[in-house]
């Protein structure tokens, strides 16, 4: 049985419990070959270490969030949007935080289940063929993701098969 | 009481002992292990009266720490939170002895359910 996709609900819901604070989402447009670079990318895996999913989150939303997971200062977050790089901290926590969304993947008994491999943090290269499904048109959610008291950014979340 | 975090991500160490608090659970002594090899150690040398350990870690993962424990005679309360959650990975949580099995994301209420008959 193929994965579904998360609702946006799902996606809102678990924003708001991992980061303790009020999240709004909408829709939004996905995500362009230009914007890669600048894009946090998690790619997740059946049992078999095959690709089964990739989410990008922008860099807004990767600091903002990374920012709001360990409570530090929204200032912090915006210095590296300006700089276009995650500080090292920052990464770390969106890469927690991609650790914790497998979960949107997982929600449904009798699936294979599917498991973070990587995150690529902007300045790293992106893997060809996470990069082709996170472009492609198909099983796809792109969402504004807007936390409360910090900003908002683009979550991006597209199913390989 | 002595508490021992184990996850080998700082920020979920600090998330943890937040929502602890959130919960209503201050004033314990709290302890942290960024891997199972550190966990075990720790828990051999400091003896916390519980553990709450996240699954996936370097050197040893979760469960393993918690079979190692028991082959060594340690019954401490331990239990997993973590952001992974199969029948085979909690069936295997209970049969190595583990007193709960927390999924990420989780809230400060479902602390309060889980660890008040055991925090007091």
């Amino acid at each position: 049985m193929p994965h579904n996709l998360p609702t946006a609900h799902a996606v809102r819901s678990m924003f708001e419990d991992l980061l303790g604070r009020e999240v709004t989402v909408d829709s939004a447009n996905p995500v362009s070959a230009d914007d890669l670079p600048k894009t946090v990318v998690a790619i997740y895996v059946d049992e078999s270490t095959r690709l089964a999913a990739v989410a990008g989150l922008d860099l807004p939303l990767a600091a903002y969030a990374g920012a709001a997971l360990g409570l530090l200062p929204v200032g912090g977050a915006e210095d590296c949007i300006e700089i276009g790089e995650l500080s090292s901290v920052l990464a770390e926590n969106v890469k927690e935080l991609c650790n914790v969304l497998t979960g949107l993947l997982n929600r449904e008994e009798g699936n294979p289940r599917l498991s973070l491999y990587q995150v690529v943090v902007p300045g790293e290269p992106v893997p060809r063929d996470a990069a082709a499904h996170l472009l492609a048109l198909g099983r796809r959610i792109d969402l504004r993701v807007d936390v409360s008291r910090y900003g908002a950014g683009r979550f991006s979340l597209a199913l390989a098969a | 009481m002595k508490i021992l975090i184990a996850d080998d991500s700082r920020v979920m160490r600090q998330i943890v002992s937040r929502t602890l608090r959130q919960a209503g659970f201050e004033g314990h002594d709290l302890l942290e292990a960024a891997d199972g090899r550190q966990a075990y150690d720790k828990a051999m040398e400091e003896k916390p009266d519980l553990i709450i350990s996240d699954w996936n870690m370097p050197e040893m993962t979760g469960v393993e720490v918690l079979r190692k424990l028991r082959a060594s005679g340690n019954d401490v309360t331990f239990g997993f939170v973590t952001s992974e959650c199969t029948k085979e990975m909690q069936e295997q949580a209970e049969e190595a002895g583990a007193a709960f099995f927390i999924i990420k994301p989780f809230t400060p209420e479902r602390f309060a359910e889980v660890f008040a008959p055991i925090l007091g």
